[in-house]
């Protein structure tokens, strides 16, 4: 646009400038100049354009393709990871198929971090109204291990994927970086907002916690970055996080999120 | 109770239905939309739980003809779907994989909570639910780990007999463990915070025997 600008400019001025000189056969030669120059402009603009349109066109493709890849592979992963469970379950209540529901369950986390991370960002979310405490007694059954401890206020308006998500992988984290088995959550309201505050009873990271999980890291063990999708369901809530050491120096996870239910 | 389950899949079908059998409900498993209609015809329903991926069309097609409160279950748990059978009048959403566990849950929620009342105890302000596995105590709801849970589990379910250590020891930790008696003394103290018990008057300690639930209700 800005070249189409600046030929229109250059033209009136040099065809003034032509017009000014009163040579007609010096002003019909700046015209032709002027005129070849413009189409080669607009063949150029019009190439362009196409080109950018096709280029739009095949990513928009792509990127439908591999999100139907992997919307048909993770169904048929989930599904054979769901008949595991299942026959695992059946197998009766030990340590041994609780060792091995952990991890069909730690499986389930990385496939949905990895989901999450590559081609999740975009998709619409559906913000509804949580009970906070049925959502934990359902999410407490993949958990048996913990002992989780809920108090406040009741309900919140959120997505409620992205809550699992969120809790799957604070538990997750609790348990395998923190060796906790206690969690407590409480819920209030903070004027217009939502504040969830999630702490364990673990062993606290080394250091300072409050940059854990701000980038991705190399890989899904101990590099945060269960932390870091975390943070990324936060920011896409339109809320806030804070990571800091809690009381015996656990973790603390504090999450303020836009909305509440009067 | 009578409930409909839609799944295609026959792993998975035979599976959540030999389950659900055992927990004494009475079950029609169909795979695909035809078969369902079908039973729709003869048959009606307490409950139905339904995939949305069957080889002749969507789950959703289903959810208003069914005229039952409806569980859907699926590996796609896009918000487009959870909406869509919001909309239509689905009670619930399972994302799969998911714990049976953790379907009974929904199922006994679905149902109006028509759940064993004998597992509730009213002990004062403090309300012990064995069937949602939680204590409540006053503003605080304490979800119970299954060590916990199974403690209580065996207290009440022997009640009023005594219950040793041992026998303690073995349904909470399994025969492949051996933790100290000490460990089943702290997890009693533990959950006799949880239910403000400081006078010992639900979970008695006998000497030298071991631990009873004395609530008569």
């Amino acid at each position: 646009m800005s070249l189409a600008g600046w030929w229109l400019y250059f033209g009136i001025t040099t065809l003034s400038k032509a017009a000014s000189y009163g040579i007609p056969s010096e002003l019909a030669r700046h015209q032709r100049m002027l005129f070849t120059e413009g189409m080669v402009l607009l063949v150029s603009l019009l190439v362009g354009g196409v080109a950018l349109f096709y280029f739009t066109y095949s990513t928009y493709r792509e990127k439908s393709a591999k999100e139907m890849f992997f919307a048909s592979f993770t169904h048929d992963l989930k599904t054979s990871l769901f008949r595991l469970q299942l026959e695992v379950e059946k197998l009766g209540d030990s340590t041994e198929t609780q060792n091995i529901l952990n991890h069909t369950r730690k499986m389930q986390i990385n496939l949905e971090n990895s989901l999450d991370s590559t081609v999740g960002h975009d998709k619409k979310l559906y913000i509804e109204t949580v009970n906070l405490k049925t959502f934990l007694i359902d999410l407490h059954a993949q958990w048996p291990e913990f002992h989780i401890k809920v108090s406040g206020e009741e309900h919140l308006c959120v997505d409620k994927k992205a809550l699992h998500s969120i809790f799957k992988n604070l538990l997750h984290n609790s348990v395998v970086h923190g060796g906790a088995d206690e969690v407590t959550v409480e819920m209030q309201r903070k004027g217009k907002a939502t504040r969830l505050v999630y702490q364990d009873n673990g062993k606290a990271f080394a250091g300072d916690p409050s940059d854990l999980g701000k980038q991705p890291g190399f890989s899904t063990e101990g590099s945060g970055f269960g932390l870091y999708i975390v943070r990324q369901w936060v920011r896409r809530l339109g809320g806030k996080i804070y990571l800091s050491s809690g009381t015996n120096h656990s973790l603390q996870v504090e999450i303020e999120l836009p909305g509440s239910v009067a | 109770m009578k409930i409909l389950l839609v799944e295609d899949d026959r792993d998975l079908g035979r599976l959540i239905t030999d389950e659900l059998v055992k927990r004494d409900y009475e079950v029609r498993w169909s795979q695909d939309l035809a078969a369902t209609n079908n039973l729709l015809k003869e048959l009606e329903f307490d409950l139905a739980i339904i995939d949305l991926n069957l080889p002749d069309g969507k789950g959703f097609d289903l959810v208003r003809p069914v005229q039952c409160p409806v569980i859907i279950m699926s590996a796609l748990s896009d918000p487009e779907n959870r909406l869509k059978g919001a909309e239509l009048g689905a009670i619930d959403f399972i994302p799969k994989p998911f714990l049976l566990q953790e379907l009974f849950l929904k199922i006994d929620r679905a149902l109006g909570e028509q759940l064993e009342k004998s597992r509730i105890w009213a002990l004062g302000a403090v309300t012990l639910d064995l069937n949602k596995r939680q204590i409540q105590n006053g503003d605080e709801t304490h979800l119970l780990n299954k060590r916990d849970f199974r403690l209580l589990d065996i207290l009440t379910t022997r009640a009023p007999d005594v219950v040793s250590r041992d026998d303690i020891m073995d349904y909470v930790y399994g025969k492949d463990q051996t933790p100290s008696q000490r460990t089943v003394d702290n997890a009693v103290v533990g959950i006799r915070q949880m239910l403000s018990d400081n006078e010992h008057q639900w979970i008695r300690s006998v000497r030298g025997e071991g631990y009873q639930w004395t609530h008569k209700g």
